[in-house]
């Protein structure tokens, strides 16, 4: 007999979200020139 | 037992009375289906044995707890959001004549430049606006979009260094005219560039990006990437045409090899005829899209380091997290004309550069008109009204709002109604499906970038 997967259900929440912004666009996809990479490389 | 006791213990059936109209959706996994209440784009993945208990349950009982919250969170991310992002042309020119570029012809080649003193003058009038709405140390978002803005590059560059404290600037270019001064001053001024890159060989890239004589910038554009690579705020565009879907996997495999962190592989928009007679088939596109995300993920097991697709990324992070989305072309009303504006360089104001050129959606003039009376105006109402419950079939549609239907002015230009369904349906259909799949596997986190994790938090999860 097959084993049942467990339910996945959640959902995330934009932490910006209540400044109206929190958004950014296309261009400015990548992270902020202001950090590092996301991958910590230098 | 109070009252409200007595109704939560009352059983709830999905699909009749005031149970959730659940929909059930085949994701091509072998196990899970989805269960989405589209609405509220609340979603569960079950296993096919367990769908009585979504239906009929637990299940659909919590939901009815959470659903006001969920449902207030799609009418403010929908509805509710500020303009934090302006688009501005200061040119009309460009040096290339890409073949599916959603710019008139006639403009690009003949076009006005805005000039350094009207293109301050434009900023100004931006940056007021802006803090009139904003909160306190926010700052806005400016993009040098195209055309091609490197053409006006003197009026750019005084406008970055004049705005330095005032905006997060970006810069969208074609790469052709960045030279090594013009790299260190975007690196030192920290703007976000984008780069258009659409094949990893020579052969492939100049077929579709090439100047107005037909030679094409591939060993420019490939150099600039590399001189840029270490940069944090480097994205690279690739447009998916009929000439370079084949090659999509061989791009992941370039961009991964050259150091790139974050592309877009965006099917060419239908806006103008170029672009349609382009179009890839949405079957053939979904196939050498999903083997493309794939392959990243495969390069990210072998070497811990991500190539994010950030379009997909972004469909991805809109199922999990709705408000965590970076862009806001797969939702409705879409963007356009409420989250950001374009300024054209003759300072006419559209919804977004895809209008640019449609003269029956200008809202206004920046140099006329207060930018708040343009976000009012009836074009710019056209565009923030619509709206995915307007159009058939998506009013019916489970992921109406992991899709949004979008984009408003390539299907204007398609069908000549902004509220009928996209030419790429079965594609996003498709989308969708996929990133369902990736949650299923549990790895979501491989396509995303790793800030999103900081920038959102858990709001709710099925025990």
């Amino acid at each position: 007999m097959k084993a049942q997967k467990q339910i996945i259900s959640y959902r995330r929440r934009c932490n910006l979200i209540g400044q109206g912004t929190g958004l950014s666009h296309y261009i400015l996809l990548a992270p902020s020139a202001d950090t590092t990479p996301e991958d910590g490389s230098k | 037992m109070t009252q409200t006791d007595k109704q939560t213990a009352t059983a709830i059936f999905a699909n009749t009375g005031h149970g959730p109209n659940f929909s059930v959706l085949e994701i091509g996994d072998p196990d899970r289906v989805a269960v989405v209440e589209a609405d509220t784009a609340y979603w569960a993945l079950i296993d096919r044995d367990d769908l009585p208990q979504a239906l009929a349950g637990s299940m659909a009982q919590d939901f009815m707890v959470r659903a006001p919250e969920f449902q207030a969170e799609m009418d403010h991310l929908r509805t509710g959001l500020q303009l934090s992002a302006a688009y501005v042309n200061p040119t009309e020119r460009c040096n290339l004549n890409c073949s599916y570029c959603y710019l008139p012809e006639e403009m690009r080649k003949n076009g006005i430049d805005m000039g350094e003193e009207k293109l301050t003058l434009a900023l100004e009038r931006l940056l007021q606006h802006f803090r009139k709405i904003l909160p306190e140390g926010v700052k806005p978002q400016l993009i040098f979009h195209g055309s091609e803005p490197m053409v006006a590059r003197d009026a750019v560059f005084a406008a970055i260094a004049r705005f330095k404290n005032d905006f997060h600037f970006g810069i969208q270019t074609n790469a052709t005219l960045l030279d090594d001064t013009a790299i260190s001053f975007l690196r030192e001024h920290k703007v976000g560039i984008g780069l258009s890159l659409d094949a990893p060989t020579a052969e492939v890239a100049n077929s579709t990006r090439k100047n107005w004589q037909g030679n094409g910038y591939y060993d420019t554009v490939v150099s600039v990437i590399k001189k840029l690579v270490d940069y944090p705020a480097l994205n690279v565009i690739t447009t998916v045409t009929q000439a370079n879907v084949h090659t999509l996997t061989e791009m992941v495999d370039f961009y991964h090899g050259l150091g790139v962190r974050v592309v877009m592989l965006n099917p060419v928009r239908c806006t103008r005829q170029g672009g349609m007679d382009l179009k890839p088939d949405n079957h053939v596109l979904a196939e050498a899209f999903f083997k493309a995300l794939d392959r990243s993920f495969e390069l990210f097991e072998q070497t811990g380091r991500k190539l994010v697709i950030a379009n997909f990324a972004n469909v991805l992070a809109g199922v999990i997290g709705p408000t965590g989305r970076r862009l806001m072309c797969d939702i409705s009303p879409c963007g356009g004309g409420r989250c950001f504006f374009a300024v054209a360089a003759d300072g006419e104001v559209v919804p977004c550069s895809e209008f640019i050129g449609m003269n029956e959606f200008s809202g206004g003039n920046i140099f006329r008109d207060d930018p708040a009376d343009i976000l009012a105006s009836k074009p710019f109402q056209e565009v923030t009204n619509r709206k995915v419950e307007k159009i058939i079939p998506c009013a019916g549609c489970a992921i109406r709002h992991f899709c949004g239907a979008p984009c408003p002015a390539e299907i204007y230009k398609v069908s000549g109604d902004i509220n009928a369904p996209s030419p790429y349906c079965s594609f996003f259909e498709e989308q969708v499906r996929h990133a369902f799949r990736i949650i299923s596997q549990q790895r979501e986190d491989a396509y995303l970038w790793n800030s999103w994790q900081t920038e959102t938090e858990m709001s709710y999860c099925w025990k």
